[in-house]
């Protein structure tokens, strides 16, 4: 979208079928789970930015992502899938590095953030050093409180707070490429909707760059409730509907057949299929 | 493919009395009432002939919001109205058929199938389907349609792409044959009369 120039955005959408042994396998032969799609997904989504940000290299831009910037996914597969997540974390890696190159700005957006780390920090900064161990972090006495809520009551509509560095472990591949994440927190509407933004070191310590995440992510946001607008259509893009499932299906069996080969749905589906219709009353 | 090649949606609901078709498509190409249009069906084997009577769009809770809102920028604007295609819904009404034999003025066999393109057809088309004018019977007792007014945008659009030269002796003709349908009905007989009057 070219804020100002009044004209529909550019939609580009890069639908994958993944279907190859290799793309079902992890790297020990057994069936990849949930966790290592969401990686792959979340280096094709950085991929496809940066890709569009090379188009524009030169121009203002910000790239925004509905999710954070680090990959969660590597917390939970990295120990049985050590190749295949370094594989995918140096991709999305160099994806940032070409962002950069580009000269623009990318931030992650997350919507109804539950972290606590600014009250985190708060805690650590009552502790005197010598008393600062695990037993007294963990004593921390706004544990049921989120960051969400200290700042819907620290900032006004528009304003964000000050840039923290994210404290995860995750971050130290991020920190040894040069795109360690920080994150500030920001007033999105009137409404008093509190987001939490995630951008890499080089957006952070850029005025110019951090100021342009700022302003982008205000424009975006009056009119879709204080979500940004890019993001809801991106959103309604990217879903993959019952209609495109069974358009997919319908094409997969038209090919069987066309090779003669019967394919055969499940009696379980079926038996979903004659009840998924049925009227529910209600009292 | 020529704007006249490209689908004007796809089939959605079907029987042999006629079809529901869905499109995604910019306003200006939106099929308008009275047209006629054809889908495969039997496996490619025929095409239904169909003449649309009906346009709905679809809810939309996006649109509402941004109807709502004071704050809507000109590019979110431009967006909604020209990609997001609002869903457009038609209903057509089965008036013949295509096959191998050519055009046939009756219900067809088979409904089409569902997912099949639905396309315009092109004026050659129209001008050799309705050379014969016995759709019009079909239409007549037609419940829950606007069937006086259909059948108005029908005979207009059949004389519409005929010459010049040829036009005032189709409607002549077709006012005819509507004459003899409706001959024991004389407010609704002069009332389509008055709508197809050049």
């Amino acid at each position: 979208m070219e804020i100002g120039s009044g004209l529909p955005p550019q939609i580009r959408t890069r639908p994958q079928i993944f279907y190859l042994p290799e793309d079902l396998h992890d790297q020990d032969g057994h069936p990849i789970g949930n966790a290592m799609v969401n990686g792959r997904r979340d280096a094709e989504e950085m991929c496809a930015l940066a890709d569009w940000a090379e188009a524009y290299a030169g121009r203002p831009f910000v790239a925004l992502l509905d999710n954070g910037l680090l990959l969660w996914f590597a917390l939970q597969v990295r120990e049985q899938n050590q190749k295949d997540v370094d594989r995918i974390l140096q991709a999305y890696l160099g994806h940032l590095d070409r962002l950069k190159a580009g000269g623009g700005c990318v931030a992650g957006f997350i919507d109804r953030p539950r972290s606590a780390d600014v009250l985190a920090l708060a805690h650590l900064a009552t502790l005197p050093p010598e008393k600062v161990n695990d037993q007294a972090l963990r004593a921390n006495p706004y544990r049921a409180l989120t960051d969400r809520a200290l700042f819907s009551e620290l900032l006004e509509p528009g304003q964000r707070s000050a840039c923290f560095i994210d404290s995860s472990p995750l971050n130290r591949d991020f920190h040894a490429k040069g795109h360690e994440v920080r994150f500030f927190y920001l007033m999105t509407d009137a409404r008093r909707t509190i987001a939490r933004v995630e951008v890499p070191a080089w957006v952070a310590e850029d005025e110019t760059r951090l100021g342009r995440v700022h302003a982008a992510i205000l424009d975006q946001c009056p009119a879709t409730g204080g979500f940004p607008y890019v993001l809801v259509r991106a959103h309604e893009l990217a879903v993959v509907t019952q209609q495109d499932r069974d358009q997919l299906e319908a094409m997969i069996q038209r090919r069987l057949l066309e090779s003669n080969l019967a394919g055969q749905v499940s009696q379980k589906a079926t038996t979903k299929r004659w009840t998924r219709s049925r009227r529910r009353h209600r009292l | 493919m020529t704007a006249d090649d490209r689908p004007i949606g796809r089939v959605t609901r079907c029987s042999t009395r006629g079809f529901v078709g869905a499109v995604r498509l910019p306003e200006p190409e939106w099929p308008v009432f009275g047209t006629f249009c054809r889908a495969e069906a039997q496996q490619g084997r025929s095409q239904v002939i169909g003449l649309i009577y009906d346009l709905s769009i679809e809810d939309d809770e996006l649109a509402r919001q941004l109807a709502a809102s004071e704050a809507i920028r000109p590019e979110q604007l431009a967006d909604g109205q020209v990609n997001r295609q609002v869903p457009v819904e038609y209903r057509a009404l089965a008036v013949g058929y295509l096959n191998g034999g050519g055009f046939t003025q009756s219900l067809p066999p088979q409904p089409p199938l569902t997912l099949a393109p639905v396309h315009r057809l092109s004026d050659e088309q129209v001008r050799t389907f309705t050379e014969r004018l016995d759709f019009l019977p079909l239409m007549l007792n037609v419940p829950e349609i606007p069937v006086d007014d259909l059948m108005a945008a029908a005979i207009r659009s059949a004389a519409a792409v005929r010459p010049e030269s040829e036009r005032r002796g189709y409607l002549v003709r077709a006012a005819a044959e509507v004459a003899r349908l409706l001959g024991r009905d004389l407010t609704r007989l002069e009332s389509l009369l008055r709508a197809v009057r050049p």
